[in-house]
C-alpha cells in the first residue's frame, strides 16, 4: 500500500526537534533512516499526522569518544558498522552482529538508534545495547535524561521513550583491554530476524578471572533481556568449569513463544547453545586482550 | 475534509539527468521514479520493503525505493535500471543474466540488477558466498537463484578481465 498522507517537517536542530515533538506529540513520528518506519507507513499501522525528518541534523551525525564513552549519534548508519574502521574496533560487539541485521540495501540508510528505538524483540541491535550496558540519552523541550538499554524496552515495538521525547544519542561505555564479546544468531534465511539472537561481553581481571559478563538474548521474550553473571557462575567459568551449565540455568528461566518458525522447546534449546557458544568465545577474546 | 495536501520541492538527478518536481510529502522515491518521471523500470512487488525489485542506487548506496521518500531523496543522485544499457547495448551485468537464464518472468530483474551492479562496484571480485548474501534481500519467484549467482559472477569476471569468454 501507499504511506497515508501526512506533514512533513525536516528540522535542522535538536532544539526545532523538541519543539516539534512538544507541539505535535502523539500525532508526530520520527523518521531517521526510515527502514522499520516506512514499512509500518506502507501498511498503514501508523498513521502519523506529522513526520519530522531527523536525517538533515548533521548534529546526530556520526559518533565520538570522550571520557571513556562512545557517543553514538541518531544518524549514524547500520552501514558504518561495517566500513568504518574506527567503530568497528571501539564497537566490536555491533560490528560483528552488523552483517545479520537487515541486508545492504536497508543498512545503507537504516540507522543504529532507529534499531534500537523501534524495539523489535528480535532485533540484533537492541541485544547489543543491552549487551554493552549502554544509555539512551532521551530528549525533550524540558530537558534530557538517561535512560539504561535495561530499563528501556517496555514490550514489542514498545519503550520507555514518552511521546514528546527522541532519542538524539546513544553512550555506550569503551571497553577495558581485558574485555571480550561476542554475538551469535540463529536465522532462518540471511537477514531475517533471528529466531534467537544472543550478545555477550565479559571483563576479565588482570589474573584472567570475570570480573563482570553480560549476556543479551533476541527472540525469545516481548523484549530483548539481559543476565548478569552472578558470583557463583563467574567463579565457575574463571576455573574452567563448563560454560555449557552457566548457559543452561540462563535458558532454563526463558519462556518463549511458539510461532511458525520454531517452537518454544526449540528456541530454549538454541538459547543454551548459542549463550553457551557466545560466553565461551567473548571470556577467551578477552583473554586474548 | 482534512487539511490542504502539503507540497515540497524535490531535485535530483536519475541516471545522470535532472529532474525537477513537486510531490506530496508521502510520495515514495519508487512512486516518484514510476508515475512522476515515467521511468517503469524500477518495479513494486511488495511496497514494504521484503522484496527488493524496488532496489536502485542512491548516492553510491543500494537502496530500496519503496522504503525511501522522495523529499528524502530531494539532492541525491540516482541509478536506476533504465541507466544501465547503452541505448541497445546491454551492460556485462544485463548480458550475463541474458547468457545464464538469470530471469523468466523478469518482474524481480530490476531489483537483482541494480543490487548486483552495487555490489560490484564496490567489490569486484565477490566470492559466491558474497554474492549470495549480498543479493539475500531480493526474492524472486521464478527461476531459482543458481542462475542468478551464476550471472553475477561471471559478469565480474568479464568485468575484470574484458575480452575473455566465461
Ligand atoms: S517493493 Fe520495495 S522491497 Fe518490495
Ligand atoms: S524472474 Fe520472475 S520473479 Fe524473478
Amino acid at each position: 500500500m501507499k504511506p497515508p498522507p501526512f506533514e512533513y517537517a525536516a528540522p535542522e536542530t535538536i532544539e526545532e526537534i523538541s519543539a516539534l515533538l512538544a507541539e505535535y506529540g502523539d500525532e508526530a513520528r520520527i523518521i531517521a533512516g526510515g527502514q522499520s518506519l516506512m514499512p509500518l507507513l506502507a501498511l498503514r499501522v501508523v498513521r502519523p499526522t506529522v513526520l519530522i525528518d531527523i536525517g538533515r541534523v548533521s548534529a546526530l551525525d556520526g559518533w565520538r569518544q570522550e571520557n571513556g564513552i562512545l557517543r553514538v549519534g541518531a544518524n549514524l548508519r547500520q552501514q558504518d558498522l561495517l566500513e568504518d574502521e574506527d567503530l568497528k574496533s571501539a564497537l566490536p560487539l555491533c560490528a560483528e552482529a552488523a552483517p545479520q541485521i537487515g541486508h545492504p540495501a536497508t543498512r545503507s540508510r537504516g540507522t543504529i538508534i532507529g534499531s534500537i528505538c523501534h524495539a523489535d524483540p528480535a532485533a540484533e541491535l537492541p541485544v547489543c545495547a543491552l549487551a554493552l550496558g549502554a544509555l539512551m540519552t532521551v530528549r525533550s523541550a524540558d530537558g534530557e535524561r538517561q535512560i539504561a538499554a535495561a530499563d528501556f524496552f517496555d514490550g514489542a515495538l514498545s519503550t520507555a521513550v514518552s511521546d514528546e521525547e527522541f532519542v538524539p544519542e546513544v553512550h555506550i561505555p569503551l571497553p577495558d583491554v581485558l574485555t571480550g564479546f561476542a554475538f551469535c544468531e540463529l536465522s532462518r534465511r540471511h537477514g531475517d530476524f533471528a529466531l534467537v539472537g544472543v550478545g555477550c561481553s565479559a571483563s576479565l581481571d588482570t589474573d584472567k578471572r570475570i570480573v563482570t559478563a553480560r549476556v543479551g538474548i533476541g527472540g525469545v521474550d516481548d523484549t530483548p533481556l539481559c543476565f548478569d553473571l552472578d558470583s557463583a557462575a563467574k567463579e565457575q567459568i574463571s576455573d574452567g568449569q563448563s560454560v555449557g551449565d552457566v548457559a543452561e540455568s540462563i535458558a532454563s528461566q526463558l519462556d518463549p513463544g511458539t510461532d511458525l518458525h520454531a517452537t518454544s522447546d526449540y528456541r530454549r534449546a538454541m538459547a543454551a547453545l548459542l549463550i553457551d557458544r557466545a560466553l565461551q568465545t567473548a571470556v577467551s577474546r578477552a583473554s586474548e586482550g | 475534509m482534512g487539511a490542504p495536501k502539503q507540497i515540497l520541492h524535490v531535485d535530483l538527478v536519475v541516471n545522470g539527468t535532472a529532474y525537477s518536481r513537486d510531490v506530496e510529502a508521502r510520495r515514495t522515491l519508487a512512486d516518484f521514479l514510476r508515475d512522476d518521471l515515467n521511468l517503469t523500470g524500477t518495479h513494486l512487488g511488495c511496497e514494504h520493503g521484503a522484496c527488493g525489485a524496488c532496489t536502485v542506487i542512491v548516492d553510491g548506496q543500494p537502496n530500496r525505493a519503496c522504503l525511501v521518500l522522495a523529499v528524502q531523496a530531494d539532492g541525491s543522485e540516482i541509478q536506476t535500471v533504465e541507466g544501465l544499457a547503452a541505448g541497445e547495448q546491454l551492460n556485462p551485468v544485463q548480458e550475463a543474466f541474458k547468457k545464464h537464464h538469470a530471469l523468466q518472468c523478469g518482474f524481480c530483474t530490476p531489483g537483482f540488477l541494480m543490487a548486483a551492479s552495487a555490489l560490484l562496484q564496490t567489490n569486484s571480485d565477490p566470492t559466491e558466498l558474497e554474492v549470495r548474501e549480498y543479493l539475500s534481500g531480493n526474492i524472486c519467484r521464478c527461476t531459482g537463484y543458481q542462475f542468478i549467482i551464476d550471472a553475477v559472477l561471471s559478469a565480474a569476471h568479464k568485468m575484470r578481465e574484458p575480452g575473455t569468454s566465461d
